[in-house]
């Protein structure tokens, strides 16, 4: 395709079809360094910690939590949002990104969607064990009973979110394999032992790079990206509607949905943008992830946060112009009310953050992009939590105002849950390619 | 097949000549002697038909007659804007409320093909350059389309904000009809708010339209990439004072003739229809055009995106409709159903579903396909759908507000629309005939000549 | 529905290897010129243009999408309209269960559509490309995945030109080298 004089290379150092194999195998068919055991060994410290807690709580129940009667979603709907929130990113990228032709997704998309797949478990963690009895987590879904014929409501947002969720987690976990077949198909033709050759063998389905297939992939891919823009539009959406659909001052607005979109894919941009700048880093993958991806994704997080800061703002002066007193005072609470630190650690790290990446130097140095993203993420942790807890602490009823503080029970779910989004990372890492080497081929020759 | 790469743009000028020009005037003409007509025949029959009505409300002890006090002294949420408003209509109501609607919905136009080439800016993309010089032709009806919308809102201001001649009572806590709920709106709605705040922000939006403009007629002059780069930044500002401004604009022109009734998402949705109007307008112009042998070097490639363009923000609008209709009907507070129970319910019903199928069922249907994309029939089709669909959408947002039972669609609501589509599109052609219909130093220019939109 | 024409089997073949996508590409153009019959072209990453070079319709595989969408919609419809209206109404939300809580069946109908279209269509791209275990499938070189491209052109009596004019042409075009099947390493999973 004809580029443009003045784009830029999005591969640097004169990369040939050979290099790009031989570099993004390389981790994959050596042993592993001792920063990946470290990693590794760490996040499987925090798994440990997930399982225990998780069984605590099970064996114990719900009351381990710091949850209560006024304020029953604490930690855990924070969390199951925010890690759904991150898992929008990937997605987002191969999917509007390829819809949009912004090439400089190729680099990034691998990990990107890896990434969504894992945050996407982390997320489901949440609400199955808030259930209580997680062994009847079968009952969201439409089967029939032994009860007589009751089935589930499908009037329920809660209801929306079982098939949203799965759906998401499925079609993201197709799309992912997909676009990996032809790079596991490289690795199998690389391998040297018998049971590499069978196990990439048995996941590449015998891809052969014939040029019908690849016509066939390309219309395959595309018409999976188109199906998942929405897809990922609707599945925010429907965690929105979770609060929104209820009349809960703070929670009751009608832009929760595009807002909680725009929310999502800001929190899902910073944690991509901490994972790569690591990667990155550790690999050595500076010539595949170059100071252009890190700028492009940096316009990404200065937009998102700008329309969430939008929609804080549409929020605030609606509820001011709503007339209706509980709104504003839901509003007040927020600001001034005993959860105003939390409040204005997002305001702080959402909407004031981000807008140093209208400077250039910010949008291209490494380390200072890695604080933002954390402050992001940390941002919108905190963005989740503000929604959640101080919306319900303080409620239509003065005498059942109460205020909530988590156990370590519900630190050690959260702690643990990052040790099994890392772990799954880490050994991402280590068995599959972290970049799409197929898309990657296609647009090293664009400078030349 | 596309093996041949275009190293060169063409030098093409639109002639807004006799014929064509004709048209837009004969339109304009047209539309206002129509317009005059509707408005006498409405004035005649509104004359009647209140007559009757008087006459049935004091036989039928009359529920319309209740005092101010115990209208407003019920709660909030008890509160029904939509049949409020219409107390003060009389057939002027539905005059102005045809200027402002066709006022307000031709501006989006244009506002929305400024923010359609800022966005090309911010985000590098090369496709769509060869179609700039009719995005910035649209973004020239501005300036008039907003004197207009200005003097509209001025000159019958208490015609369509019912806070406007409320605040001239100046009433105390405690008098027959005070309104704590519209006193609580008194900082955002105020003259000051009308006289100032939207023309800043329009002013501002124009001045930025036109130093992109600028930069763009130099830029074929001069050539260098200073005034790209320039573009560029003056682009991000737009776009980052256009969320917040345009939400004011939509809050203060449009949502406060309801002004009881409130919605966040309703600046979104009012972009929503801002950009696929603006969009499918675009592809008319292109149709247009290649019509008469013009933008050759606009490809089926670059058609086709448009009008997956056209489509994505089809679904968009469907998207924020649903969120926004699926939140309230949900809720079911009554403070917020009122303004759907105005719609849904009396002569609006039938408008509301045809709403929905305009702008998003039917040119959903229409444009999925892909060699729809590529057909000019069809995208017509699917643009004068979309067209038409939202010219619904605004009605809907405006006249239960301000004329309530009194609407209807007659030669008023036809002539003023063609009225002002002549004057539209007279400015829109004379705007893209005073400039290469190519920005031919563009440096994405031949990314878009030799555009393939691939699998 | 399976893509018999990818199925190699005991046929006799030239193959032409390639390092250059533009060579490749140039070589199809030239063959396709003289009407010879291109088999099939392997490549480690998709070339553009090289499906319309080579005369590959463009698959039909969309159409398989929109049936299972449009099965998806109605399947999520049914499911709602059947269990929560005809089956066992509620009223819930001072909502009763009937068709005017339409509203609240669009999040799974869409939800489904979406699942239903993803599925089908994957599925189907396995089925109509022969990706499927315990399917023959061959690879000509172990390099066809990492950085050579492939052109394979049956040898048989149907082909316009002759087989040594065939590989002048290749030759011509800048290939790396001309192979006989055969000559090339063969792994067969």
């Amino acid at each position: 395709m004809y580029q443009a004089e003045i784009r830029k290379p999005l591969v640097t150092g004169g990369k040939s079809y050979a290099d790009v194999t031989n570099d993004i195998c390389r981790p994959i068919e050596n042993k592993p360094s001792s920063s990946w055991w470290l990693g590794f060994s760490v996040a499987l410290v925090l798994l440990l910690v997930l399982i225990g807690t998780l069984g605590w709580t099970t064996w114990e129940g719900i009351g381990t939590w710091g949850v209560n009667k006024t304020v029953m979603w604490g930690w855990d709907i924070t969390n199951f949002v925010f890690w759904i929130g991150i898992g929008h990113a990937g997605t987002l990228i191969s999917a509007i990104l390829l819809l949009f032709r912004q090439k400089w997704r190729m680099s990034i998309n691998r990990s990107a969607e890896a990434m969504t797949i894992f945050a996407v478990l982390c997320a489901a963690v949440f609400p199955l064990f808030h259930m209580g009895r997680v062994w009847l987590g079968y009952w969201p879904l439409p089967l029939p009973n032994a009860f007589g014929s009751l089935w589930v409501n499908f009037n329920s947002p809660l209801l929306w979110d079982v098939f949203a969720i799965s759906t998401y987690f499925s079609v993201s976990l197709v799309f992912w394999y997909l676009g990996l077949i032809p790079d596991i198909a490289t690795v199998r033709d690389r391998a040297k032992s018998k049971g590499r050759k069978f196990w990439y063998g048995f996941f590449a389905m015998g891809w052969n790079g014939s040029a019908r297939t690849w016509a066939r992939y390309e219309v395959v891919a595309l018409i999976l990206a188109g199906i998942s823009t929405p897809l990922v539009l609707s599945v925010h959406t429907i965690v929105s509607f979770d609060f929104a659909t209820s009349v809960i001052p703070g929670w009751h607005t009608t832009i929760f949905p595009p807002y909680f979109v725009a929310g999502a894919i800001f929190s899902g941009f910073g944690m991509v943008l901490t994972l790569l700048l690591v990667a990155r880093h550790v690999m050595g993958y500076q010539d595949y992830i170059t100071s252009e991806h890190l700028e492009a994704m940096c316009k990404v997080i200065l937009l998102t946060g700008s329309i969430v800061g939008l929609a804080y703002i549409t929020e605030f002066v609606i509820a001011a112009y709503s007339g209706y007193e509980y709104e504003q005072y839901a509003f007040m609470n927020r600001m001034f009310g005993p959860y105003a630190w939390a409040y204005w650690t997002m305001m702080t790290c959402n909407l004031i953050a981000p807008q140093v990446f209208w400077s250039k130097w910010a949008r291209t140095t490494p380390w200072f992009i890695f604080i933002i993203s954390i402050i992001v993420n940390i941002g919108m942790w905190f963005e989740r939590f503000v929604i959640i807890v101080t919306s319900l602490h303080r409620d239509f009823l003065p005498s059942s105002w109460v205020m909530y503080k988590p156990t370590w029970v519900e630190a050690g779910i959260f702690a643990g849950t990052l040790g099994l989004f890392f772990t799954l990372f880490f050994l991402f890492a280590k068995f599959l390619p972290v970049i799409n080497m197929s898309e990657v081929k296609t647009i090293i020759k664009d400078k030349e | 097949m596309g093996h041949h790469t275009i190293t060169e743009i063409t030098e093409e000028k639109y002639h807004f000549n006799g014929r064509s020009k004709m048209i837009a005037i004969v339109l304009l003409v047209l539309g206002l002697v129509l317009a005059g007509i509707g408005a006498m025949q409405v004035q005649n029959h509104w004359n009647d038909a209140q007559t009757e009505e008087v006459a049935t409300e004091h036989a039928e002890g009359a529920h319309h007659n209740e005092t101010p006090a115990e209208h407003h002294g019920e709660a909030a949420g008890e509160h029904e804007a939509g049949t409020h408003d219409e107390h003060g209509a009389n057939w002027m109501s539905r005059v102005w409320a045809n200027l402002l609607m066709n006022s307000y919905y031709f501006l989006l136009f244009a506002v929305g093909a400024l923010f359609f080439l800022a966005v090309n800016y911010v985000a590098n993309a090369g496709w769509a350059t060869l179609l700039k010089r009719i995005a910035e032709a649209m973004t020239s009806y501005i300036a008039v389309g907003f004197v207009i919308l200005f003097a509209v809102i001025v000159l019958a201001k208490d015609q369509f904000y019912h806070w406007v001649t409320y605040f001239d009572q100046g009433l105390a806590p405690g008098d027959a009809g005070y309104d704590g709920i519209l006193e609580s709106k008194s900082w955002l709605l105020n003259s000051t708010s009308l006289y100032f705040l939207i023309p800043f922000i329009v002013i501002v939006w124009y001045g930025i339209r036109m130093k992109l403009r600028q930069n763009s007629i130099k830029e074929d002059q001069e050539g260098g990439l200073g005034y790209f780069r320039n573009s560029i930044r003056w682009s991000a500002g737009f776009i980052f004072f256009f969320a917040f401004s345009f939400s004011a604009l939509s809050w203060l022109v449009i949502m406060s003739i309801d002004a009881h009734w409130y919605s966040t998402m309703f600046s979104v949705y009012n972009f929503a229809v801002t950009f696929v109007t603006s969009l499918s307008v675009m592809m008319m112009i292109l149709l247009y055009l290649k019509n008469k042998g013009y933008m050759e070097m606009v490809s089926d490639e670059v058609v086709h995106d448009l009008g997956k363009f056209m489509f994505a923000f089809c679904v968009f609008w469907g998207y924020i409709f649903l969120g926004q209709w699926l939140l309230i009907w949900y809720a079911n507070l009554p403070e917020e159903t009122v303004y759907f129970a105005a719609r849904l319910e009396g002569i609006y019903r039938p408008m509301f579903f045809v709403n929905i199928f305009m702008c998003f069922l039917l040119p959903f249907l229409v444009l999925m396909m892909r060699n729809a994309k590529r057909n000019p029939l069809v995208l017509l089709v699917a643009g004068l759908l979309i067209l038409v669909g939202h010219w619904v959408d605004v009605y809907l947002m405006v006249m239960p507000g301000v004329v309530g039972d009194h609407a209807s669609i007659g030669l008023l609501e036809i002539g003023t629309t063609l009225a002002f589509a002549g004057l539209f599109i007279y400015i829109v052609l004379n705007s893209l005939s005073k400039a290469n219909l190519y920005a031919k130093n563009h440096p994405y220019i031949l990314e878009s000549a030799n555009h393939d939109v691939g699998p | 529905m399976i893509d018999k024409k990818v199925q190699i089997g005991d046929k006799k073949f030239t193959l032409g290897v390639f390092n250059d996508e533009g060579k490749l590409l140039n070589a199809v153009r030239s063959l396709r010129k003289k009407e010879v019959n291109i088999f099939d072209c392997y490549t480690p990453f998709p070339v553009h243009h090289l499906d319309k070079e080579m005369g590959i319709k463009r698959t039909n595989l969309t159409v398989i999408a929109f049936i299972c969408g449009a099965l998806g919609t109605t399947t999520g419809f049914s499911l709602a309209y059947y269990m929560n209206v005809l089956d066992w109404p509620m009223i819930i939300g001072g909502k009763p269960m009937d068709v005017t809580v339409f509203t609240s069946f669009i999040p799974i109908m869409f939800e489904l559509t979406v699942l239903f279209t993803a599925f089908g269509m994957v599925i189907a791209f396995f089925t109509r490309s022969s990706m499927i275990h315990g399917f023959k499938q061959d690879i000509l070189d172990l390099r066809q995945t990492d950085d050579l491209m492939l052109l394979a052109i049956e040898v048989n009596e149907d082909q316009p030109i002759s087989d040594d004019e065939i590989k002048s042409i290749i030759n011509n075009e800048g290939a790396l080298e001309i192979r006989e099947r055969g000559q090339a390493l063969e792994v067969t999973y």
